[in-house]
């Protein structure tokens, strides 16, 4: 092995600091709309649904499918504004589809028969792992071990130049879509009566139910919101990560989301929004020191744990239950 | 035709039977106290005439619907509200959103009268609407999820010990209430270990023990019965 596998140079964080900010805010949007699903299904269930990696994975692959359906290759196409647009809007809708329905499978089918019987916590956990592998192996078998060829969109333009830091197109587009879906779960949760239904259930299921809450509704439409949430994250991870979309691709993406949910609280959507954007800064500032993206994941987690001693219960702490209209 | 219909009623939590052989009817208009010591099943059977609890045996009609297999949620629009035992106040949700919550099933129409009701019956639940559910004393707690209940404009309101962990004051104002709600319209089963004033306000009442029915008759008669006065109203 040689001498440099680690390097420490803090100089290259300050040549790039912009941009490396840019970049890590770019990823931690895409971080933050997983966080999401996982946070919310926390919240309502008290379970990990580590099935959401793989459900946010088959998103992307129907974003890559849709894509490919629509003559998008590996360079980016020639069309009109409004043709993209319109293109990947189609996009979107098929991956928030593809995902709100494979959510939605895996709650029927890996959770609600355990619900029903009153299985003990570990068992949902079991079976949500189980579940997460069938998935993952569900690829596998079906798209083989290598990644799907890349769907370009479009080629980042840079579009403004504040004191010399250039926000490229894409970055611009992924974090205000982001952040902009984030502000309407968060009201969904606060100001409709489904919000209501989610927080009641959130906060105690048998008197929810008692006020006329329908929770096994509550639970789908959860998962859903949840799974929806992840597919619309799908298409800026085909945007920004186009290597990605391999059977595993979930699995290494949603380590970080779920990383993201529990640094911002789990249970708490603005912490997931928080957790999210700190988890795509922490990584990418941490792999321009070291030297190398291969350190993102250590860094993350080792600023988590710390801040998990000190912080028990993530940065914003409490839960879905306590979130006030 | 009785208002409510419980015929045979058995319910297990596991291999547990909690209550068995249980037949209780409440008369539209009535007030029934069904009283009983610590473990008698009195929760049980209020939680599976809500639907919280499945009955393993027998049958719940209500209003001459046989609804011993319908989901606890769509009871609530029938006209079945209860106030569980510890009062599942939504803690982090205000007086008014735990309020709003109790009209969640009969969303679309307006609430407003069943406010006004409300905070004509609980003045200090208007003083309080913007304060945290959990952050209320005890006795506030029990008169937000009465007025909760109520929001829902039920036929028949079950209360779960409303009196537990009160001042005296506050459970004659609590039994007060709970007559007068009574005679707005509602139909009432009640279930006490205050068996003085939950007798003396019920029209039938019912005693539990070990999860069968022992003993019935009007409020009067079991105030009267030397075992009862023995038993649960604290007379040697
Ligand atoms: N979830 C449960 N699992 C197992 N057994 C239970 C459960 N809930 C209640 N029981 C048992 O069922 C019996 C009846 O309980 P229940 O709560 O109905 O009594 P209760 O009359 O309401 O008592 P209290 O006055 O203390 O509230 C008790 O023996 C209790 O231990
Ligand atoms: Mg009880």
């Amino acid at each position: 092995m040689s001498g440099d596998w680690i390097t420490f140079d803090l100089g290259r964080l300050v040549d790039s600091f912009w941009s490396t900010t840019l970049d890590g805010l770019t990823l931690g949007a895409i971080y933050a709309l997983v966080a999401l699903g996982y946070t919310l299904v926390y919240g309502v269930l008290n379970l990990i649904n580590f099935a959401h990696s793989e459900v946010f994975i088959a998103g992307a692959f129907a974003v890559v499918f849709v894509l490919s359906g629509l003559g998008f290759g590996p360079s980016a196409p020639h069309m009109s504004l409004g043709l993209l647009i319109l293109d990947i809007a189609l996009a979107m809708i098929a991956a928030m589809l593809v995902s709100a329905g494979t959510a939605l499978v895996v709650e029927r089918v890996a959770y609600k028969p355990l619900r029903d019987k009153g299985a003990p916590r570990l068992a949902f956990l079991i079976s949500a792992i189980g579940m997460s592998f069938v998935i993952q192996y569900l690829f596998f078998v079906w798209r083989g071990p290598s990644a799907e060829p890349n769907r370009t969109m479009y080629r980042p333009k840079p579009i403004f130049d504040v004191f010399g830091v250039i926000i490229n197109s894409q970055q611009l587009t992924i974090i205000i879509a982001a952040v902009v879906m984030m502000v309407c779960v968060d009201q969904l949760v606060r100001r409709t009566k489904l919000g209501r239904g989610i927080r009641a259930v959130a906060q105690d299921p048998d008197t929810a139910t008692l006020m006329g809450v329908n929770k096994e509704r509550i639970i789908m439409a959860t998962f859903m919101i949840g799974g929806a949430l992840a597919g619309a994250a799908a298409v800026f991870y085909v945007m920004r990560v186009p290597a990605g979309v391999f059977y595993m691709g979930g699995f290494i993406l949603g380590i970080k989301a779920f990383a993201a949910a529990v640094l911002g609280g789990i249970g708490n959507i603005r912490g997931a929004l928080l957790g999210g954007l700190l988890i795509g800064l922490i990584g990418n500032y941490g792999a321009t020191v070291l030297g190398d993206s291969q350190w993102t994941d250590v860094v993350i987690f080792v600023v988590l744990v710390v801040v998990l001693m000190v912080r028990p219960n993530g940065i914003l702490g409490s839960n879905l239950g306590k979130v006030r209209a | 035709m009785s208002m409510l219909e419980v015929n045979n009623l058995e319910v297990r939590y596991g291999r547990i039977r909690a209550i068995e052989k249980l037949d209780l009817t409440v008369e539209r208009g009535e007030i029934v106290t069904l009283i009983g010591a610590n473990g008698a099943g009195k929760t049980t059977t209020m939680r599976a005439i809500a639907g919280l609890l499945a009955a393993s045996r027998g049958s719940i009609r209500f209003e001459d619907r046989d609804i011993t297999k319908l989901k606890a949620y769509k009871r609530v629009p029938l006209g079945i509200s209860l106030v569980p035992e510890g009062r599942g106040i939504f803690g982090s949700m205000t007086v008014m959103e735990n309020l709003d919550m109790g009209t969640y099933s009969r969303s679309g129409k307006k609430a407003d009268s069943e406010l006004d009701r409300v905070f004509e019956l609980f003045p200090r639940l208007a003083e309080r609407r913007t304060q945290a559910g959990g952050t209320m004393s005890g006795g506030e707690q029990q008169m937000l999820a009465i007025a909760r209940a109520l929001m829902a404009r039920p036929d028949m309101l079950l209360l779960d010990e409303p009196s537990m962990g009160l001042a005296p004051q506050f459970i004659r104002q609590i039994f007060r209430i709970i007559k007068e709600i009574n005679a707005q319209g509602t139909t009432v089963l009640l279930v006490e270990q205050n068996a003085n004033q939950a007798l003396a306000i019920a029209n039938h009442a019912l005693v539990l023990e070990s999860g069968r029915i022992t003993k019935t008759g009007t409020g009067r008669e079991l105030l009267a019965d030397p075992s009862i006065k023995e038993a649960y109203l604290g007379v040697a």
